[in-house]
């Protein structure tokens, strides 16, 4: 048995290939379909998202011709001739592929480390590999324990703690002042993208009274349709400063819109309610002299830049510890699996040796006189199930030993070898063997 | 007595792992969870107290320990009623430990069994209230000091950009400022009838209003303090640094006359 998988992302193959190779939802099930019914694998799971396709297999043969199958099957699904795009695939076996499943699923590979969006990606990949009923006794519990590695990573480290992008980093510094959102003003100097971007973060946040103010008003009317709210005259924004509990500006102009008189004036308007002033253009629009006066914030783009930085860098320490966890975890499931697949054996075996024992015993119940029930009870239950036991146990632990290695050269004298050790004996016999003939020659 | 203070100790202490949770940025506890303990806590504190009132037949706020016992019971009928009233986790998280602090203190202090002074003071009802009131004022005027710190140190960090030490572990500028402005109108009024018995009291015992005992004097620069707070709140809109900064000037007056009463007692009034 052997669990592996085929997969591309964002590091291996530019955007042009990954379309190519992607399955949409319609086509996923039947994909599945296909592979299996193909015979190359018996299990199949296909993650296929705008960063990554992945398929995880779980196939009885050898992994070497099975990822091969299933490359070829990539290809062949896509009507892609050959191996066109096999230089951007990469193929893991076993221990490998499971350790890149579990560092997929905890969002170690992600193109923004420790994003949560990758974890709901796989759980929908499962549901629908699970409609499609490619899913069985290998990658059922293999994504069982995916999931939970991931909410390990996710509850044991701060992989997913601190914001990665400046819209987000504002609006955390924005909660650091203000406690709720819902009943605050937001002005909007410039209507671009940067604007329009924090806009919509705001309306998340449940924001809901926005002032745009523009240049050129056409544009500031679009966003107001988009958002709600009150457009302003670009010559009238310092007059509509106090009503502001939110500013934030990025617009073109190549000098100071905002100056720390208007901030003062309006301050003393809103009795000193304090305001918070983030500047994303540059040139900078507000005077940094603003961010001096008391109950003001103002914050321009290198400062929320650098969060982002620290917060990246913090996940990335974060993600040391997210390794270790994930290697951990990939030996856990390999021992679990194993007993999972000698499990049917082993109860085969005691029960065989089992009932040998006890025909034994019935076969000479006679020769050993009168036994009490409880004599007779005490054998059965004590004396011949220790005797399976003690023979069966080298035996499993070798067993065990044997598939986790997971060597091809499985050879079953070796293992009773190995099992009973018995080499010295054998060696032992070698030896008497050969003082055997040494008695012997004198006399021939 | 003390079993039932060492009990809703006890209980306290989930307060206290609540705001170490907190702090350390750790998943908490359920909100009923703390609600539940605060709260049983609580009213095992007030029997307590009330047995002790019964046991040395008086009002049980005016030896040392008492007073500790009584400033925890304050500090956590504030927490209490926050909670209760608008689920306000602010006051818990950061006034919670003290709460827990000052009882632990007054149930570790040696407590006479019979009051030793001759504080029954006149049966006069006016006594007790004139010193639970101003406890209770200190009380309120120790979270505003609380806000204020955790306001200047967040508002500080903001300026110099430095972010990583604030995000997440503490609640937001407004909310420092709004709890910090309410619990000091709440002290205010408090400490003005606490004062104003005090006085009454005094004259009716002594025929004297006012003695000019460094407590009186500190009581009372206390008092102008917030007063002229408040009027610079309500008339020319002072708050979020400003606010913090006096409400921790207002503290230190508070602090030299609870340690003045320690040392200086037998200087004020009530114990001659």
């Amino acid at each position: 048995m052997s669990i592996i998988l085929v997969g591309l992302n964002h590091k291996t193959a530019p955007v042009e290939v990954r379309e190519r190779l992607a399955f949409n939802e319609t086509m996923l099930t039947s994909a599945l379909r296909t592979l299996v019914d193909s015979g190359s694998v018996s299990e199949a799971m296909i993650v296929s998202t705008c960063n990554r396709v992945e398929i995880v297999a779980a196939s009885p043969s050898d992994s070497e011709p099975t990822l091969q199958q299933v490359c070829r099957f990539l290809h062949e699904f896509h009507r892609l001739p050959g191996l066109l795009y096999k230089e951007h695939l990469y193929t893991h076996a076993d221990k490998l592929a499971v350790r890149h499943l579990f560092r997929v699923a905890a969002s170690l590979d992600s193109m923004v480390l420790g994003e949560s969006q990758v974890l709901g990606q796989v759980k929908t990949a499962y549901s629908k590999a699970q409609e499609a009923g490619t899913l069985g006794k290998v990658l059922n519990p293999l994504l069982n324990r995916t999931f939970n590695v991931a909410k390990r990573v996710r509850t044991e480290t701060e992989i997913g703690g601190a914001a990665t992008s400046v819209s987000s980093v504002a609006i955390e510094l924005t909660k650091k002042i203000f406690d709720r959102l819902d009943n605050k003003r937001v002005l909007l100097v410039g209507a671009g993208e940067m604007t329009e971007l924090a806009a919509r973060y705001l309306v998340s946040e449940g924001v809901t009274q926005f002032l745009i103010c523009n240049r050129t008003p056409e544009r500031a009317i679009e966003l107001c349709e988009k958002f709600g709210g009150e457009v302003i005259e670009f010559s009238k924004l310092k007059f509509e400063l106090p009503r502001a509990d939110i500013v934030i500006c990025s617009t073109g102009s190549p000098d100071y819109i905002i100056t720390a008189l208007d901030c003062k004036r309006a301050l003393e308007i809103r009795r000193y309610h304090p305001i918070f002033f983030i500047d994303m253009s540059v040139p900078r629009n507000i005077d940094p002299a603003v961010g001096k006066l008391d109950s003001i914030f103002l914050f321009d783009i290198d400062d929320l830049e650098n969060v982002v930085g620290e917060n990246l860098k913090q996940r990335q320490k974060e993600a040391d510890k997210a390794e270790s966890i994930v290697e951990t975890e990939v030996e856990a499931f390999f021992e679990k699996l194993d007993t999972i697949e000698l499990g049917p054996t082993i109860a085969a075996l005691k029960e065989h040796l089992t009932e040998i024992a006890l025909s034994e015993f019935e076969r000479t119940r006679h020769k050993l006189g009168s036994l009490t029930p409880e004599q007779e009870e005490a054998i059965k239950q004590h004396l011949l199930n220790s005797l399976v036991n003690k023979f069966m146990h080298p035996l499993i632990t070798t067993l065990r030993e044997g598939t986790r290695s997971n060597n091809e050269s499985y050879n079953i004298i070796e293992l009773y070898h190995q099992a009973y050790d018995l080499k010295d004996r054998l060696a032992g016999f070698d030896e008497r063997r050969s003082g055997t003939k040494d008695r012997r020659s004198p006399i021939n | 007595m003390q079993e039932l203070l060492v009990i809703s100790l006890a209980f306290y202490l989930v307060g206290l792992i609540q705001a170490g949770l907190v702090f350390f940025q750790k998943p908490r506890l359920p909100f009923a969870v703390t609600l539940v303990s605060s709260l049983s806590g609580f009213i095992l504190h007030t029997v307590a107290l009330i047995i002790r009132g019964k046991q040395v037949d008086r009002c049980p706020i005016a030896l040392q320990p008492e007073l500790l016992l009584f400033l925890g019971w304050s500090l956590a009928a504030y927490c209490v009623a926050a909670f209760i009233w608008n689920r306000n986790q602010v006051l818990t998280n950061y006034v919670f430990p003290l709460a827990f602090l000052a009882t632990l203190i007054g149930v570790i202090l040696p407590l006479p069994p019979v009051s030793p002074l001759g504080l029954r003071v006149g049966g006069s009802f006016l006594f007790p209230i004139h010193v639970s009131m101003v406890i209770f004022a200190y009380a309120a005027f120790f979270i505003t000091f609380v806000t204020g710190l955790i306001y200047l140190f967040q508002e500080r960090q903001l300026k110099l950009k430095r972010f990583k030490a604030i995000l997440g572990r503490f609640p937001a500028l407004d909310t420092c400022d709004s709890v910090g402005y309410s619990s000091m109108t709440t002290g205010f009024i408090l400490l003005t009838l606490g004062i104003v018995t005090g006085i009454v009291w005094s004259g009716q015992r002594y025929g004297v209003y006012w003695h000019g005992d460094p407590i009186e004097i500190a009581t009372m620069l206390t008092w102008v303090n917030y007063l002229f707070m408040i009027h610079y709140r309500v008339a020319s809109g002072w708050r979020g640094r400003r606010a913090a900064i006096v409400s921790i000037v207002g503290f230190t007056f508070i602090v030299f006359s609870l340690i003045g009463l320690k040392y200086l007692g037998r200087v004020h009034v009530f114990v001659g």
